[in-house]
């Protein structure tokens, strides 16, 4: 009797002080899934909060799943004016019957407006708050990010969380879409030698504008540029630089693509080459990473001079001339095309990159083991060399699988 | 703050507990005054008390008593007194001891003429037969009950029947007149009402002829082997052998045998176990197990012949321990069919079986075994100190002698191994441990019990061992889930709702919408019902069973989803607890856990996994400082010792070299370390130079 007695004024004694007393039904939350801010038109903010509604898109008790309708009625947005991000939510609870959650926001879309002046004190409530997780995305919106959240209507799912996840996860499989979620941002923001990228992201333009019909490589587009018809109302491609949180520029979609391979974040993408003996033609590559780039940084006369390598491999997948360039012999003259081609890329981004002076590339990373100590490191202001750094970077490109098919023979 | 230090204290470091003092048999010597003061003083107290009492006992004659206790019957003074003087002639024990109730005849004159005799004798041998049986504090409540309106009114029967309890226990010799023995046999089996008792007179056909009377219990003895193993020897061949002997010349035949009483014994009863009794407690004993008991005018021996023939269920099936490799036979509710069913597997001549006899008013036979070569000792004789104390008027039943033999009643956790598999048993004798069974019942107790016992099924041995580990290892799956899924089903939605990923939050979410109650509502109404379920199938006769299963499905079913009482997924949680709960190989185990869920899902409802956790904080602490027989519940894992790999996982068998460190063996190896010959010696590392 002692025992239990003593055990069950344990389980009292231990839980009181320490208990939550938070008990909430899952029913009682309104779940906020993205957070958009603007700059307000009467306040300092504009926030908009999407809240997903659950019985749309799980069919409440036994009732029909929602058809969509276009995916009409998923979620609700509601925009506020504000000063700061989290008495927004307290004003949410004044419009919301339920106590809005953030527990599971997949976005913080910026508009780009806001970003050009600076959201870096938004970021310290962000990473302080509890509800808030690291996974989420910093995505940059063209115009308001308002309109860009009411109108980002998903398409395949009911569930607007689902959709906004999914859309970030493109930067697996493509290299057009930055990986830097919030956690990444934050660090990267946060230590010199390196700067975030944030997804850029757009409503569909109204009318598509077509310009000629010239050959471009479709890495040059970015969001709010992408010609196209149908599909969904949001787009994500290239990037928005960052440094000391504030936005510097746009890359396009090839130049997040040498960003992540700097990063060590790429994982795959197809480039289209155009064939060295009939130039109207494509051969069709898949590239991957085969090793981590190898960065040297050399500093003489105070300024860095960096040696770049880039190692990659990949399959042939098309090639679209016939030639029989997957021959022993033939494969060097396509490893070198590509291989040219990849250089323009990266030259291209390093250009950029010294242009805004912002480090994306993380050179300063490998700069920083030549200091001893971080008071050095700090004092060498990397930010401030960086821009006027000799970088060579060299690409190394391996022909790995020539496809199915081994020996080509034109179409007769 | 003293109360905290304790409570940590408590909980960080128990102490060891003395082992209580060894029962006091013979506690009829007890001084009653002794027992009424009260005792609330813990478990100090009374052993100090007792060994007060000890040292007292010699001096408890009836002369040192005080006051009530002095006018102490004469009868029971006397009771004792044949006792100790073991040589006092039985029929003197008799005449004067008082079974004189027998003589009387007609129980109405016997009851009479007691009340009118000995009334005032007879109220204290109520009293001191009170505080005979009990022990401690019942004492003064049987004392209180002794003046209830039923037993005054039928005070003549009560000392009827406390005589003949008084005779048996102090075990009076038998007459040697047969018309005594058998009168004092009809008053023990209050034979013209009870008429399964019979007394069968008959003549011994020799010349001169003996009468003799047979005494059984008609339907538990074999009428056949009583016709042709005693009867009709006895009676109608019992001079031809004698004749047979004369004609061969071998006049000596008288001289073989000491007496007549011999001759039966050695030449005349062709039975295969045959006793000699001296006093009524053990025929009466035997008797009521099925033997027939032979006596013989002039003798003041009987003879107890091995005449049993109880009916009882034949072998079959395991009801609860199914396996589908593996031995298909089960215990029986015969004692001793299931001690060979044992034996059958061990066939080993250190096999032990002991018998004990537990219990007061109707001795049952128990018996442990145990290999003599590996046990510890000191196991084997606590297992006996043990069953040896126990006292109770009905403890038949494998649980309830169970419940008076495990060290800690008030935990949740069953502390002995209970099976109804032979095999089972056979396995952990060969282990070093002691089996207890219990007579009428197909349960057996294996002592001592871990943790990691009550999750292994002998099938996991039956299999090869990867496969044994891994339908282990889906049990451990399913305690958990049995234990915890409903808490953390309560926790997650209620205080964790981020651990969700979104599309089964929002999900569970509109499927909630129209559900009234909070979640840990529903849970419990879920779960009460499921238990409701669950209980009501056990009880339900079978004719109706099946009614059972189609309500069933319907409160656990989409009716509750349709009816907006419960959420979809909901139902899943408790389906999947359900199986967990089925997949724990121990009954009693399986209850506990039944139990502790509800605790676990409280907790979770009151602090989420934080309140979960502190509940598997202290229920790992009950678990740990729990024993069971003096080993820690949760060896070989807390404390650390050494052990084959088997248990948590299962090993290969060939690794299973050595016993159990915790039961101490004799013998520690249970096979060589190379117990497959046909590997080349040496080809094993290891093994090396060993020839």
């Amino acid at each position: 009797m002692k025992k239990a007695l003593s055990a069950i004024l344990l389980a009292v004694l231990l839980l009181s002080p320490a208990g939550c007393y938070d008990y909430s039904e899952p029913d009682e939350k309104a779940w906020v899934m993205a957070l958009g801010l603007d700059k307000g038109r009467q306040n300092v903010l504009t926030v908009t909060a999407v809240i997903a509604v659950p019985k749309n898109i799980a069919g409440g008790g036994g009732g029909q799943p929602a058809s969509g309708g276009g995916g009409q009625g998923g979620f609700i947005t509601v925009s506020l004016e504000t000063e700061t991000l989290l008495s927004a939510l307290e004003l949410l609870n004044a419009v919301m019957d339920r106590k809005a959650d953030l527990s599971h926001n997949k976005w913080f879309v910026f508009s780009r407006e806001l970003a050009e002046e600076g959201i870096g004190k938004y970021f310290a409530p962000i990473a302080r708050f509890y509800q808030f997780r690291r996974t989420s995305s910093v995505i940059v919106c063209q115009g308001r990010a308002e309109e860009f959240l009411a109108k980002g209507q998903p398409k395949l799912e009911d569930n607007v969380g689902k959709y906004y996840e999914l859309m970030h996860r493109g930067w697996r499989y493509t290299e057009f879409i930055p990986f830097d979620n919030f956690h990444h941002f934050y660090i990267k923001s946060s230590s010199p030698g390196i700067e975030p990228v944030a997804v850029l992201a757009a409503l569909e333009r109204k009318s598509p504008v077509y310009e000629t019909d010239a050959p471009k490589t479709m890495g040059r587009y970015q969001a709010g540029r992408i010609p196209r018809e149908g599909g969904g109302n949001i787009e994500i491609m290239g990037g928005a630089v960052f440094r000391a949180g504030k936005m510097l520029g746009t890359l396009n979609g090839d130049q997040v693509g040498v960003q992540k391979m700097f990063n060590g974040t790429f994982n795959r993408t197809i480039v289209d080459l155009p064939d060295p003996e009939h130039p109207d033609q494509y051969i069709i590559l898949e590239v991957e990473p085969r090793q981590a780039p190898e960065v040297r940084v050399q500093i003489s006369d105070g300024y860095p001079r960096i040696t770049a390598s880039l190692k990659l491999e990949g399959d042939i997948i098309s090639i679209q001339s016939g030639v029989n360039y997957t021959r022993p012999e033939r494969l060097p003259d396509l490893e070198r095309a590509v291989e040219e081609a990849l250089l323009e890329n990266v030259n291209n981004t390093v250009a950029k990159s010294q242009e805004l002076g912002a480090d994306f590339l993380g050179f300063g990373l490998h700069a920083k083991k030549l200091f001893r100590t971080w008071p050095e490191w700090e004092a060498y202001k990397w930010e401030e060399k960086y821009p006027l750094a000799e970088v060579t970077v060299n690409v190394d490109y391996r022909i790995r699988r020539s496809g199915l098919l081994h020996e080509m023979e034109p179409l007769q | 703050m003293s109360w905290l230090r304790k409570l940590a204290k408590y909980l960080l470091y128990q102490k060891p507990e003395e082992p209580s003092t060894t029962f006091m048999a013979g506690i009829e010597d007890r001084p009653v005054k002794d027992v009424r003061q009260p005792g609330a003083k813990g478990a100090k107290g009374a052993g100090d008390k007792s060994a007060g009492w000890r040292e007292d006992a010699p001096g408890a004659e009836p002369g040192t008593r005080e006051g009530k206790k002095r006018g102490r019957t004469a009868r029971a003074r006397k009771a004792r007194g044949g006792k100790k003087t073991g040589e006092t002639p039985a029929p003197d024990a008799v005449e004067s001891g008082h079974p004189d109730t027998g003589d009387n005849g007609s129980e109405a004159t016997g009851q009479r003429g007691m009340q009118n005799g000995d009334d005032v004798a007879k109220q204290p041998v109520a009293g001191g037969k009170n505080g005979n049986n009990a022990a401690g504090q019942a004492v003064a409540g049987e004392k209180n009950e002794a003046d209830s309106a039923v037993r005054e009114k039928y005070a003549g029967q009560v000392a009827e029947n406390q005589a003949i309890e008084e005779m048996l226990r102090a075990k009076t010799k038998l007459a040697y007149d047969l018309e005594e023995n058998r009168r004092v046999l009809t008053a023990i089996f209050r034979v013209p009402r009870n008429k399964d008792a019979v007394l069968r007179t008959l003549t011994i056909g020799t010349d001169p002829p003996f009468r003799a009377l047979l005494v059984f219990i008609d339907g538990v003895v074999n009428s056949q082997v009583q016709n042709l193993a005693i009867l009709q020897p006895l009676m109608l061949f019992s001079d031809l052998k004698a004749q047979a002997e004369k004609q061969n010349g071998q006049n000596g035949s008288a001289g073989r045998y000491k007496d007549f009483f011999d001759r039966v014994k050695e030449a005349l009863v062709p039975n295969n176990q045959v006793a000699v009794a001296d006093n009524y407690q053990k025929v009466v004993n035997d008797v009521l197990g099925g033997n027939s008991a032979l006596f013989i005018d002039g003798f003041n021996q009987a003879l107890l012949l091995e005449t049993k023939g109880w009916h009882f269920r034949s072998i079959s099936p395991p009801q609860v321990e199914a396996v589908i490799r593996g031995p298909q036979e089960a215990f029986t509710e015969q004692i001793r069919i299931n001690t060979s069913l044992v034996r059958k597997i061990i066939q080993r001549p250190a096999l032990v079986t002991e018998f004990i006899k537990i219990g007061d008013v109707s001795p049952m036979q128990c018996a442990i075994m145990y290999m003599a070569d590996l046990a510890n000792p000191d196991l084997v004789g606590e297992v006996k100190r043990r069953l040896e104390s126990v006292r109770g008027d009905y403890l038949q039943e494998t649980g309830l002698l169970e419940q008076m033999i495990e060290d800690s009643p008030l935990h949740l956790m069953p502390q002995v191994l209970t099976t109804e598999r032979p095999d089972r048993v056979a396995a952990g004798i060969m282990e070093g441990k002691v089996a207890v069974l219990v007579n009428g019942n197909p349960f057996v107790m294996v002592v001592p019990c871990t943790f990691f016992d009550l999750m292994q099924s002998p099938e996991d041995a039956y299999i090869r061992w990867p496969l044994g580990t891994f339908i282990r290892i889906i049990r451990y799956v399913g305690l958990f889930l049995a234990l915890l899924l409903p808490a953390h089903y309560v926790a997650i939605t209620a205080f964790h709702q981020e651990f969700i990923p979104t599309d089964l939050l929002l999900a569970m979410t509109g499927a909630r919408e129209k559900v009234p109650f909070p979640s840990i509502v529903e849970i419990l109404i879920m779960e009460a019902s499921f238990e409701l379920i669950r209980e009501a199938g056990i009880r339900i006769p079978g004719t109706v069973g099946t009614t059972l299963g189609i309500v069933g499905a319907l409160i656990l079913g989409q009716a509750a989803v349709a009816a907006n009482i419960v959420s979809p997924i909901l139902i899943i949680v408790v389906a999947v607890t359900a199986i967990g709960s089925f997949a724990i190989p121990n009954y009693s185990f399986s209850l506990s856990v039944r139990v502790l869920r509800f605790v676990y899902i409280f907790l979770a409802s009151l602090s989420g996994l934080l309140g979960i956790l502190v509940g598997f904080f202290i229920h790992v602490g009950f678990m740990v400082s729990l024993r069971s027989f003096g080993v820690p519940f949760m060896v070989p894992a807390a404390p650390v010792t050494g052990t084959s790999a088997n248990y948590f996982v299962r090993g290969p068998v060939w690794q299973q070299e050595t016993r159990p460190d915790y039961v101490d063996p004799l013998q520690r190896r249970y096979q060589p370390e190379v117990s497959r010959g046909w590997l080349r010696p040496g080809g094993r590392k290891g093994v090396k130079g060993r020839k």
